[in-house]
């Protein structure tokens, strides 16, 4: 792709934190056990168990763990039980205790589905502190991780931002290991890969990247990694961060970056070839590139009948361009342009202005401002205050402020009427984008009259043509000549027209249907997706409970036979973050 | 870097200079505008201007109660805006004060404009003139008339879609009489012209007006009689060669339209047996034909397709409604009447006025150059010498509702 070109030089700087993998593990467990111990020094979340293997206790080992961060009750059935009560009685032939004694522990001695050896010491910390334990045995040079992750997390709920009539009910969660499986259980495809990183000095938060391989762009995906490796940042604490350091513009008003909490959007994004980034300890999954057409979608687009999707569309791009203009255009006529409104509406108009003390302009400022901070002290406020608080601002607004006289009920009307536009936008940055500009435009027009406001829209327009993410042109398919995205733009075509994957972000494999073909790969994905969603339900509770240390039992019994299953795969999965390279 | 810095202080800048330099002394706020919706042009008559009641404001610049006939007093222009702080929230409301009207004497509208700017608190706006009044005195002025439909033309706040009429008397008084029904004069006169459910008058508009007189050298303006709390816009005012002619009666206008192919819905009363019988027009086509005979004159037969509907006849058993030899009886009696009343206008027009009122000339210019050829140099003996062939065809549709 020849857009990619343009991409600005990014910084090649390495992590410095590699320096410290330099560390081995000595053979001393006392040794190991105070390096860990100076290292850790008053970290008094991590737990250290010394204990005796053998039937004649010879060989010293020792558990190290963080508590709070770890299944305390896998660790005490499957690690602690089996190497001290089942070794000791065990009837151990003399060639095995002359043996290997830590390859014994690995192979037959610990039950738990997820060991690994380690070299490093320094390294095995970090695996440590995201939760994995470590086996340390007496004159041995290794150390063993255990996948042992299981912290208490919020399970899976529906998404607050992006709720939906018609369209599944579960969102991403903070624990990244939950939200890869969510994805897999909507792509098991083995071209969905899912590549694991470590950003941030301090934090080593995970970050996952997820594509599939053989539909994504190679050059976006290169160009992604090549980003992410380029944060030298000591925290990552949501997906923000990481959006700020691989947006293409960072001066743009606009959003480059899409973020979701759903699942089912990013299963679809993955299909159209996009890359999504999961980041630890936030429900919110980045996907790039991001197109403003893309931003204006919302996934129930494609669960409605397709009629029913184009009007929301087109009523979504409608309420973007009200919410963009509209308190301008009021302004520019009433104090620019009274010839251009009807008579009547003139008269109207001039009739509820007269006493009010401030022109337009400032009084739709006062309104707009008033709104904003409404707005902000409503989302702040816990959820019953938060009403009073609409209750208290929409009397003084809407009631009182009129009655004084201060503004014409119109300039309310026209407030109102802007704020519900501006909120039926779909994508919550792009809607604070829009009411960012809407007050530019306001001072345009406020100046310069209907003018002013053709100026600065053209500006908006200029700012929109010249922005990119990742190499795709911002307002594609828009611009561009790729015809037949169209049909996936300001209306949504039926799902047979779109045959095709995007040229825009796809990078291969364009054909994604076969029309009339009983059997397409997507349709046929999700359609077992909803087959099994009872079995999938009791899989993804049997992992919540076993992540609660003390109710752990209970969800088990419950769970019954599936508990074994979805308890190994969750302990696999999550264990993935610490033992995988 | 530098260029970076560059463009974005001369950017800065470029707004800067921009906003602080442009537009903004062209903010007038709604509410501080007066909208002007009627506007009254008459010729200054000194000593007959005598009026009571706001006419004391008048004449300011002249320090004197009384308008003095002087050079630089010509005109009387007045003009009526609403009570916007009335309309809000109720809607027009009949009041005492709902509408304002000031007047004025002044050598042209333009300085008379300005002297309301020392008497008016609020920017006078002419964007919303609903209706352009035009006094008898002013329009038998030929001088007058010209200037002021001049400057009216050139005026950019004004439409070119108002409406004008012809005041018979003072267009002033116009302004200053409480309408019965809707207290503001523009706008009523305004719903009076677009109800087209009469073709007693022509709706003119101002555009249309000014482009007749161009290109025909006259036009007939509707004309206004102003009653004690209403109108009566019916019949014609005639201009002709930049100013008054005649007027013209109600009938003669509409047989004007049909010829011009322009009907509203209007009700003709034929005689059939002895009983009036009123016959609705509802729709109206007409044709022209130009043809040149053998001896070299040219024809012009003009065609009249109508349709209608008959409104009544006699209650009676024997329904003669029903009778299609009835019904082509009125048929024929309502062309009759129509050829008549058209031909006495066509009659009038091309032997009294001598003028194409019509726009005849400007057809022949357009579709039969090789005819137009030979007649634009005297168009206007031309017309008079044409040979003019009016017939009818008439349609009834509908006889109304029985049983």
């Amino acid at each position: 792709m020849g857009l990619l070109d343009r991409f600005r030089p990014k910084k090649q700087e390495k992590e410095p934190s590699k320096e410290e993998a330099k560390d081995k593990a000595s053979s001393s467990l006392d040794k190991n056990l105070k390096y860990l111990k100076d290292k850790l020094k008053d970290c008094n979340d991590v737990v250290y168990r010394e204990f005796r293997v053998g039937n004649r206790q010879q060989f010293r080992f020792a558990l190290v763990y963080v508590d709070g961060l770890v299944d305390r009750n896998m660790l005490n059935e499957e690690v602690l039980k089996s190497l001290m009560l089942q070794t000791k009685h065990a009837n151990l032939s003399p060639g095995i205790i002359t043996g290997d004694v830590f390859s014994i522990a690995l192979r037959s001695g610990l039950t738990t589905s997820e060991v690994k050896e380690e070299e490093y010491i320094d390294k095995s910390m970090i695996a440590l502190l995201s939760g994995d334990s470590l086996v340390l045995v007496d004159g041995y040079k290794k150390v063993l991780v255990i996948g042992s992750k299981g912290w208490p997390s919020r399970g899976v709920q529906e998404p607050q931002t992006e709720s939906v009539i018609r369209g599944p009910r579960d969102g991403f969660t903070e624990t990244m290991r939950f939200n890869t499986a969510l994805l897999r259980r909507r792509l098991r495809d083995p071209n969905l890969k899912i590549k694991q990183i470590k950003v941030g000095v301090r934090s080593k938060t995970d970050v996952a990247l997820a594509y599939m391989e053989n539909i994504v762009d190679k050059n976006v995906l290169k160009e992604v990694e090549k980003r992410l490796e380029s944060i030298n940042i000591d925290g990552v604490l949501e997906s923000g961060y990481i959006e700020s350091f691989i947006e293409d513009r960072k001066y743009s008003i606009f959003p480059q970056v899409q973020s979701t909490e759903r699942p089912d959007r990013v299963a679809a994004s993955l299909l159209e070839g996009r890359v999504a980034i999961i980041t630890d300890n936030t429900p919110f999954v980045l996907l790039v590139p991001a197109t403003l057409n893309i931003l204006f979608q919302s996934s129930e687009d494609y669960y409605e009948r397709w009629f029913i999707a184009s009007f929301i569309r087109i009523l979504r791009y409608a309420s973007a361009f009200i919410s963009l203009v509209l308190p301008a255009v009021y302004i520019a006529i009433t104090s620019y342009h009274p010839g251009l409104i009807p008579t009547d509406l003139a008269l109207y108009i001039a009739g509820t202005r007269t006493g009010v003390p401030f022109p337009a302009f400032i009084e739709a400022i006062i309104m707009e401002l008033t709104l904003e901070l409404l707005r902000e002290a409503g989302i702040r406020l816990p959820g019953p205050i938060g009403q009073t608080i609409g209750i208290v601002g929409g009397l003084v607004i809407g009631q009182a402020a009129v009655q004084a006289g201060l503004v014409s009920p119109i300039m309310v009307i026209v407030v109102a009427i802007t704020a519900i536009a501006s909120f039926a936008v779909s994508s919550y940055s792009v809607g604070i984008a829009f009411r960012i500009l809407r007050f530019f435009i306001i001072a345009l027009s406020a100046v310069l009259g209907l003018y002013g406001l053709v100026m600065g829209l053209l500006l908006t327009l200029v700012h929109l043509c010249s922005l990119k993410s990742f190499g795709v042109p911002y307002l594609a398919p828009l611009v561009g000549n790729t015809y037949y995205e169209l049909g996936d733009a300001l209306v949504r075509a039926p799902q047979t027209v779109m045959y095709r994957r995007p040229k825009t972000l796809a990078g291969g494999n364009m054909i994604r249907m076969r029309v009339g073909g009983a059997k397409g790969t997507s349709g046929g994905g999700s359609g077992k997706d909803g087959d099994e969603g009872g079995g999938g339900e009791a899989k993804a509770g049997s992992v919540k409970a076993g992540d609660g240390n003390g109710k752990g039992k209970a969800g088990e019994r419950k769970a019954g036979g599936g508990r074994d299953n979805g308890q190994k795969s969750g302990g696999q999965q999550e264990g993935g973050p610490g033992t995988g390279e | 870097m530098k260029s970076k810095l560059k463009r974005a202080v001369s950017l800065v800048l470029a707004a800067g200079v921009m906003l602080s330099t442009a537009g903004c002394w062209d903010r007038i706020e709604i509410n501080e505008r007066i909208f002007v919706l009627g506007l009254a042009i008459d010729k200054f008559e000194p000593g007959k201007d005598v009026q009571a009641g706001e006419d004391g404001a008048e004449q300011q610049e002249e320090g004197s109660k009384q308008p003095e006939e002087s050079p630089r007093n010509r005109l009387v222009v007045s003009i009526v805006f609403p009570n916007v702080g009335l309309l809000k929230g109720e809607g027009a409301i009949v009041s005492e004060d709902a509408k304002f009207a000031v007047s004025t004497v002044g050598p042209n509208i333009f300085e008379a404009v300005r002297q309301f700017n020392t008497r008016l608190n609020g920017n006078i706006f002419f964007g919303h003139v609903k209706a352009i009044l035009l006094g008898e005195a002013l329009v038998k002025d030929e001088e007058l008339l010209m200037e002021v439909l001049d400057g009216l033309e050139r005026e950019q706040e004004i439409s070119r879609n108002v409406d004008v009429a012809v005041v018979k008397g003072k267009a002033k008084d116009a302004l200053f009489i409480k309408p019965l029904v809707e207290p503001i004069v523009g706008t009523y006169i305004e719903k009076i012209f677009r109800q087209r459910k009469t073709g007693r008058f022509y709706p003119k508009n101002f555009g249309k007006v000014v482009t007749s007189i161009r290109e025909t050298g006259g036009a007939v303006l509707p004309r206004l009689v102003v009653g004690e709390k209403e109108y009566n816009i019916a019949g014609g005012c005639l201009v002709k060669d930049r100013k008054f002619r005649a007027w013209l009666g109600e009938l003669e206008v509409r047989a004007i339209q049909w010829l011009e192919n322009m009907a509203g819905e209007d009700v003709i009363s034929v005689n059939v047996n002895g009983v009036s019988v009123p016959f609705e027009l509802t729709e109206l086509k007409r044709r022209k034909e130009i043809w040149r005979d053998d001896a070299g004159d040219v024809n012009l037969h003009i065609i009249l397709e109508c349709e209608g509907n008959i409104e009544g006849y006699i209650l009676a058993v024997d329904q003669d409604l029903m009778n299609e030899a009835f019904i082509q009886q009125v048929e024929r009696a309502v062309e009759r009447e129509m050829v008549a009343q058209c031909t006495g206008v066509m009659d009038k027009f091309q032997n009294e006025f001598q003028l194409d009122v019509w726009g005849i000339g400007n057809h022949i210019r357009k579709f039969r150059p090789e005819i137009w050829e030979d007649v634009k140099d005297n168009w206007q003996e031309a017309f008079t010498e044409l040979s003019v062939d009016i017939s009818a065809c008439v349609k009834v549709r509908r006889v109304g509702v029985i049983k």
